[in-house]
């Protein structure tokens, strides 16, 4: 992961927002470790 | 391009990126779900290392934003205020006996039913307090108003040196006096009244001495002292309200909320009271509604209260209009207590004498202590009886002071600022006012009653005289029409100055925010940054 965002300098607006986005995508990635889980046991 | 779609998009792109990556790893078997699986962790771990950096980045700013502390000047405004709070010993209008509080602390003690024992005690503790503050050591000597005051009080104060007014020993003795004289708690009462009458010069002379120290020490003349105070709270309203530190704490702790601030709510609130959008006009013509704004607020707080306390205006003004029905009173009142009071001691004198003889009595008539009971009884009801010549005593005094210090010339602020030092005759009005009141609520009350009489920015009621026939909702919105201030005689209504007021004090609010060190923006992001670490702490 290489992002260009510099987190001292951003707004606390966009701070929340690329938090909310982080945080998503991480349970994005849960749902699909998990899916994949269950689908490598019905396999 | 702004720079919030720039954050946005890259975060947005990033993401696609890691998910593309994932898209194209096949699923089709075992082995090749656990490399996605795999993929999927190692990227997770990327982002969960990256959510560590952005929670770092929010706790940085919380401390950044909440590193201002309070002015200074509030701590030493405070400490000089306390230090002038005695300048209330010099005022004239009220006797020694509210100077030193006992009406306060004796009301725990005629209020006994409401109280648990020890309150009462805590109440007693007090009481001896303040005379010893005033130079007059209590014994058990002094509490001779009848056998069980002298009885218990002598075991109290034993206790009480110890440590422990409220100890076993205590606690027993009151049971058992209890149940032979349920007016346990009058007496004890009465015995302090009584106290106060007897040395009243004394104390009077306390609070003489204590009138020329204080006026030496502050090098202040009475009224230079009053408008000093005056001053000093005036200062400290204005720092407390000019605060950052202060200001952020309101949102922290939920007094205040973001909302009612955002820009567009202010705007509302600017275009009900000048009827036109806050555009129209240039930042002097801002400057100056924004001034009268603020006068429009402290006369509003003025007004509310004024309306919430008016029963106890009422009251006074009641009693002003019928003066001439008062004044002998107070001192038949006291001849009474004299009178009364004597023969409660010569009764006593009468009971200690025959339970020093009882054997011999007792040898002569047998078992029968019934002349011993007789005196007993006596001395109760006597006492039961001066304990409402005590009531007559104190309602005669405060109805006294009414009429001789207030006159013709006095506004409804002088008669409001006289009556706030009679607890009792604060205590009476609200009951009369509220007959279901609680307790803890009507201590509440009185504080609220005043405090407002303390704030130092009224302006109203000490321009009305209480003969005067003066509508104040005219006046008050007459006043504010003046300065282009749209308020209607229905905006003053009781039910819903409240509303009025809200409005105002969020414009205030907002102009205080928009001239301190601190911006709505920071305020939002601590709370929702607040919010959002301790989700992720759990």
């Amino acid at each position: 992961m290489d992002i260009d965002i510099n987190l001292n300098e951003i707004s606390h607006d966009d701070l929340i927002i690329l938090y909310n986005k982080v945080k998503d995508f991480i349970s994005y990635l849960d749902n699909e470790i998990e899916t994949s889980e269950v689908e490598k046991k019905t396999k | 391009m702004n720079e919030d779609f720039s954050v946005k998009e890259k975060i947005n792109s990033q993401i696609d990126i890691d998910k593309e990556i994932l898209s194209v790893l096949p699923k089709n078997n075992k082995k090749n779900l656990q490399t996605y699986k795999d993929k999927a962790a190692e990227i997770k771990q990327e982002y969960n290392t990256y959510l560590d950096e952005i929670l770092s980045e929010m706790k940085r700013r919380i401390v950044k934003i909440k590193s201002i502390v309070p002015d200074p000047k509030i701590e030493k405004l405070t400490q000089e205020i306390q230090y002038m709070d005695k300048i209330e010993l010099l005022n004239q209008n009220i006797t020694s006996f509210e100077k030193m509080g006992l009406d306060e602390t004796l009301y725990v003690l005629r209020r006994f039913y409401k109280n648990n024992l020890e309150l009462i005690n805590d109440a007693i503790v007090r009481c001896l307090e303040k005379f010893r503050i005033v130079g007059i050591n209590l014994t058990a000597e002094d509490f001779e108003y009848s056998i069980y005051t002298k009885e218990y009080m002598t075991t109290f104060l034993e206790e009480m040196k110890k440590g422990d007014c409220n100890s076993g020993r205590v606690k027993d003795l009151f049971e058992q006096i209890y149940w032979k004289c349920p007016d346990i708690i009058i007496h004890i009462e009465l015995n302090f009244r009584s106290l106060y009458l007897k040395n009243e010069k004394k104390i009077d002379k306390y609070y003489e001495d204590a009138k020329k120290q204080i006026t030496k020490e502050l090098g202040l003349t009475e009224k230079e002292a009053l408008q000093r105070y005056e001053s000093l709270q005036n200062q400290l309203i204005e720092t407390k309200n000019k605060d950052t530190a202060l200001i952020i704490e309101k949102f922290l702790n939920g007094e205040a909320n973001t909302k009612d601030y955002e820009i567009s709510n202010i705007k509302k609130n600017y275009k009900k009271l000048l009827g036109k959008d806050c555009e129209e006009f240039d930042r002097e013509q801002l400057d100056e509604i924004n001034i009268n704004i603020s006068r429009l607020q402290n006369s509003l707080y003025e007004y509310k209260n004024y309306l919430r306390f008016k029963f106890i205006y009422d009251s006074v003004v009641q009693i002003f209009n019928s003066k001439e029905k008062y004044k002998a009173t107070y001192n038949q009142k006291l001849k009474q207590i004299k009178k009364a009071e004597a023969g409660v001691f010569k009764n006593n004198k009468k009971i200690k004498k025959f339970e020093k003889h009882k054997g011999f009595i007792q040898k002569i008539f047998g078992k029968n202590t019934n002349r011993l009971e007789k005196i007993n009884l006596d001395a109760n009801a006597q006492i039961r009886e001066l304990r409402n010549t005590y009531r007559d005593l104190q309602e005669s005094k405060i109805k006294n002071i009414i009429s001789s210090v207030l006159d013709d010339g006095s506004t409804i602020y002088d008669a409001l600022l006289l009556i706030c030092h009679f607890y009792s005759f604060l205590v009476n009005s609200m009951i009369e006012e509220f007959p279901d009141i609680m307790q803890e609520n009507l201590q509440d009350t009185i504080e609220k009653f005043r405090r407002f009489i303390k704030y130092p920015k009224i302006t109203i009621i000490n321009n009305v005289k209480m003969l005067e026939d003066k509508d104040l909702v005219l006046m008050i919105k007459d006043k504010y029409n003046l300065c282009n201030i749209n308020i209607t005689k229905e905006d003053l209504e009781e039910d819903n100055v409240s509303n009025l007021l809200t409005i105002v004090n969020n414009i205030c609010g907002y102009n205080y925010i928009a001239n301190s060190k601190t911006t709505l923006e920071d305020i939002q992001f601590v709370l929702q940054a607040k919010k959002i670490l301790e989700e992720n702490q759990k």
